[in-house]
């Protein structure tokens, strides 16, 4: 089928009612312009998918839900996809599924994560984010090799894990406040070089990951 | 529904299904009932159109379900049922959309017969001398077979995803249907105890006794009662998988 047939045919099964109008709008929309005179079979992915859109907006819903509409695509296409997804949730509510935590993060207002049927977050995404940051997550490198046990001097660290050993000694540090400071004066005083500090911003993903590995254990 | 059954129409003919069908159906019968010597009606030496009448449902027990069975296993295969089923369409809208485009598509390679019909009438001696209640209910009796047939189709095309099995089962069933009961009530068992209500279950029966020129309202009810049954599975099947 033709890309315009089709949106003819789904134009006929709404009854829109000036469907040619309505059509080339939807073609617009979504940047099908070059492509609609070819075949569906013959588009990329990216256009299927942009044909999938066409067709779901025929009729104007008000919600619109997506699953996974950015899956398979260039980079490129996802990010036209994304902005075509980001125009119409000015208007209209979209609900889609994904598992690209940076498009979570790009595009959504609130987050739903379901981990084996289970609800286990239902926020908006910057309280999704307070909700982990009890734990700080620092990462550290230094010049010289030190034992673990150097560190027992700052009272706020959980845990300290050796990390790699390439281009300095990094460790990841997690601790119950942000101490960053606190391992600056530890190193002057110790005569250490620090060649990185970071404080790991709390993603999505780390967001998604604690939510989702805490209920398997 | 009405832009579903104006989908599939132009699916047909945009593809090679109606030509070919077309083609087909019209060859066979050409072949029958005007060249191979046994069955032509040159060789028969009467005025009359019977050969056709015998031909045709042979042939419509393999090209009917060869055309239906893409009607629901190709959107299940594909996964386009469930466009359908997100829409604002009652199963009952997509079915009787399906049913009516392909047995227009056969209805219309009817039509090209009634050209054998004028020709019978003309070579007739003297010239007209052609059975015309006959020939009318003969007629009759094939949209109502078309009708049959083409729910069965339709129902074998939903039980399964696969064209070739919707094919092949729907062959089984019209012959089933149109030839076995027939055959069954003519087994000793059943010779002058209930052969005759064994019979009147095959489409045979009503075919024949159609095509003698009664239009009987008895028959035309079967037909009809064929076609409920099996759309009525139809729809049922498609509940079903739906869960």
């Amino acid at each position: 089928m033709y890309v315009k047939e089709f949106l003819g045919f789904i134009a006929g099964i709404h009854q829109v009612s000036k469907p040619s109008k309505r059509i080339n709008e939807l073609i617009e929309m979504t940047g099908l312009g070059l492509e609609q005179h070819k075949l569906i079979g013959a588009l990329s992915k990216g256009y299927r998918q942009r044909v999938g859109l066409a067709q779901a907006m025929m009729h104007d819903p008000e919600v619109l839900i997506l699953d996974e509409p950015t899956s398979g695509l260039d980079p490129n296409q996802l990010n036209d996809i994304r902005q075509l997804i980001q125009t119409l949730g000015e208007k209209k509510t979209v609900i889609f599924s994904t598992h690209i935590m940076q498009e979570v993060t790009a595009l959504c207002d609130r987050v739903l994560i379901i981990n084996r049927g289970n609800l286990v977050a239902d926020d908006p995404i910057k309280v999704l984010q307070q909700r982990v940051i009890s734990d700080h997550q620092i990462y550290i490198t230094l010049e010289k090799k030190v034992n673990e046990s150097a560190f027992a001097e700052i009272t706020d660290i959980r845990k300290i894990k050796k990390l790699s050993e390439v281009s300095g000694y990094r460790y990841e540090i997690m601790a119950a406040a942000d101490i960053r400071k606190d391992l600056f004066e530890w190193a002057v005083r110790n005569n250490q070089v620090i060649l990185e500090l970071t404080k790991s911003q709390v993603s999505v993903e780390n967001v998604f990951r604690q939510l989702t590995q805490e209920k398997n254990v | 529904m009405f832009s579903i059954y104006r989908k599939e129409l132009i699916a047909y003919f945009s593809s090679l299904i109606a030509y070919i069908t077309l083609g087909v159906f019209l060859l066979v019968l050409g072949l029958f009932v005007w060249v191979f010597n046994d069955t032509s009606i040159l060789a028969y030496n009467y005025a009359g159109l019977n050969q056709l009448f015998t031909i045709t449902p042979l042939v419509f027990t393999f090209l009917i379900p060869a055309i239906t069975m893409r009607s629901f296993a190709e959107e299940k295969q594909n996964g386009t049922i469930e466009l359908l089923a997100t829409k604002p369409l009652s199963d009952f809208q997509i079915i009787m959309a399906k049913y009516l485009a392909a047995a227009s598509l056969i209805l219309i390679a009817l039509v090209p017969t009634l050209i054998y019909v004028y020709s019978v009438y003309q070579l007739g001696s003297p010239k007209g001398n052609l059975d015309i209640g006959a020939t009318i209910g003969s007629y009759v009796a094939l949209i109502c077979l078309v009708g049959a047939f083409v729910a069965i189709g339709i129902f074998s095309s939903t039980v399964t995803n696969n064209q070739i099995v919707a094919f092949v089962l729907g062959t089984f069933l019209c012959f089933f249907v149109y030839w076995a009961f027939y055959y069954i009530s003519r087994t000793p068992i059943f010779v002058g105890r209930l052969d005759d209500i064994i019979e009147k279950l095959g489409i045979s029966y009503h075919f024949e006794s159609l095509s003698r020129g009664v239009v009987d309202s008895r028959n035309l009810l079967y037909f009809a009662s064929i076609i409920v049954l099996f759309l009525a599975a139809t729809g049922t099947v498609l509940k079903i998988s739906k869960r």
